[in-house]
């Protein structure tokens, strides 16, 4: 099968080509706004107080991690105030429990057809204006050779790309107007990221972080309890006294010409 | 404009993670915008074949080269945490973008 080098009208890429490219990029542009008007709307006043308080629930034991954790950067006395101040039994920050109704509301949550409901719409917001793309590009423009791929292929492809165009001897790189269609929903991925911001990202963790907020709601008294045991478990030492020796150990591992991040090591030990 | 995640004479600081984001983003859109230009040139020129993308690597090293030394003043770890961000990761998100503009600038030129 000799291949044969065809040529192309000029009218088709105008009428064809372009149009295609357009009309994807205005159908992303399109579902960018949509979903983020959708995800704009959904919060009511006491969902986002819910938010914010397993939010500050979530801040608070960090904080409380954080400070069983570097308690030797702090004098005895800053150690104390801030134990007081988070694990005092009458009025400690950690005492305070939320009763048990947060677990039944984590429980509730789940399996609330609203909430369902709400990712169900964020995933078909994605699919079905590709599936309309690829159905309205089917529809109107096949039976014809789009263009002209300019990288190599094998002629296993022939049946993939030239859906439709029924010249068995034509060269494997002139394609029908589906494959046009598959390399603009590929390649317009990185077009939208430039034009229409990193917003993409910023919607995913709201949703993201709404589910891991709703599962630790039921886990806060628990997580609070375990977290003052850590901090009454904790042997405060304010590690200033060690502070001379671990420089004298840095200074000769140094000076024996050990790296930077070997000195720390060895330093560490102490 | 990368912004530096931790000081070049400090090595085992802790990375400053929202410019270590901003950064990932930075050259994302670098290496996009650097992959359509790459692309409608490619396919004005008329390159076919592998050598279409040998070309749109060679162009992928400059940009890489060029970002290194302009933007990253010539120490690439004060910004990224790994050489692999800049040089692999970045041109490999540009590449379904330039495959579009190349075909797409090679069938309106040819």
């Amino acid at each position: 099968m000799i291949p044969i080098d065809a040529r192309l009208d000029a009218q088709v890429r105008d009428w064809v080509l372009l149009p295609i490219f357009i009309a994807m990029y205005a159908v992303g542009c399109v579902r960018h706004h949509v979903s983020r008007a959708l995800n704009a709307s959904e919060t009511s006043d006491k969902a986002r107080d819910e938010v914010k308080n397993e939010i500050t629930d979530g801040n608070l034991a960090t904080r409380a991690d954080r400070l069983a954790s570097f308690c030797g950067y702090l004098r005895p006395r800053s150690f104390l105030s801030r134990l007081n101040y988070l694990c005092d039994d009458e009025r400690g920050k950690l005492s305070e429990t939320r009763g048990s109704d947060t677990s039944k509301k984590a429980m509730e949550m789940m399996s609330d057809p609203t909430k369902a409901t709400a990712m169900m719409s964020k995933s078909l917001i994605n699919i079905v204006p590709q599936m309309v793309t690829g159905a309205w590009v089917n529809f109107f423009f096949t039976g014809f050779v789009v263009g002209r791929v300019p990288f190599p292929l094998t002629a296993s492809f022939r049946g993939m790309l030239q859906r439709g165009v029924a010249l068995r001897g034509l060269d494997v790189t002139y394609v029908s107007s589906l494959s046009w269609y598959f390399l603009n929903l590929f390649g317009l991925g990185g077009v939208f990221r430039l034009t229409l911001g990193a917003n993409e990202e910023e919607t995913d963790p709201m949703a993201g972080r709404q589910a891991m907020m709703g599962a630790m709601g039921a886990n806060a008294d628990r997580a609070f309890a375990q977290i003052k045991e850590r901090l009454a478990a904790t042997k405060h030492e304010h590690t200033i006294w060690r502070a001379d020796a671990r420089a004298t150990a840095i200074l000769s591992a140094l000076c024996e010409g050990k790296s930077e991040i070997e000195a720390r090591r060895i330093a560490l030990k102490k | 404009m990368p912004s530096g995640i931790s000081s070049a004479s400090n090595p085992t600081a802790p990375i400053d993670r929202r410019a270590a984001e901003k950064n990932t983003l930075a050259v994302a859109n670098l290496f996009t915008s650097a992959s359509i230009a790459s692309g409608i040139g490619i396919g004005a020129i008329g390159i076919t074949g592998f050598a279409g993308f040998l070309a749109h690597f060679a162009c992928m090293l400059v940009v890489s080269g060029a970002c290194v030394s302009w933007k990253c003043d010539g120490t690439p770890s004060a910004y990224f945490a790994s050489i692999d961000k800049i040089f692999i990761d970045g041109p490999l998100a540009g590449l379904p973008t330039f495959v579009l503009f190349w075909t797409l600038s090679y069938n309106f030129c040819h």
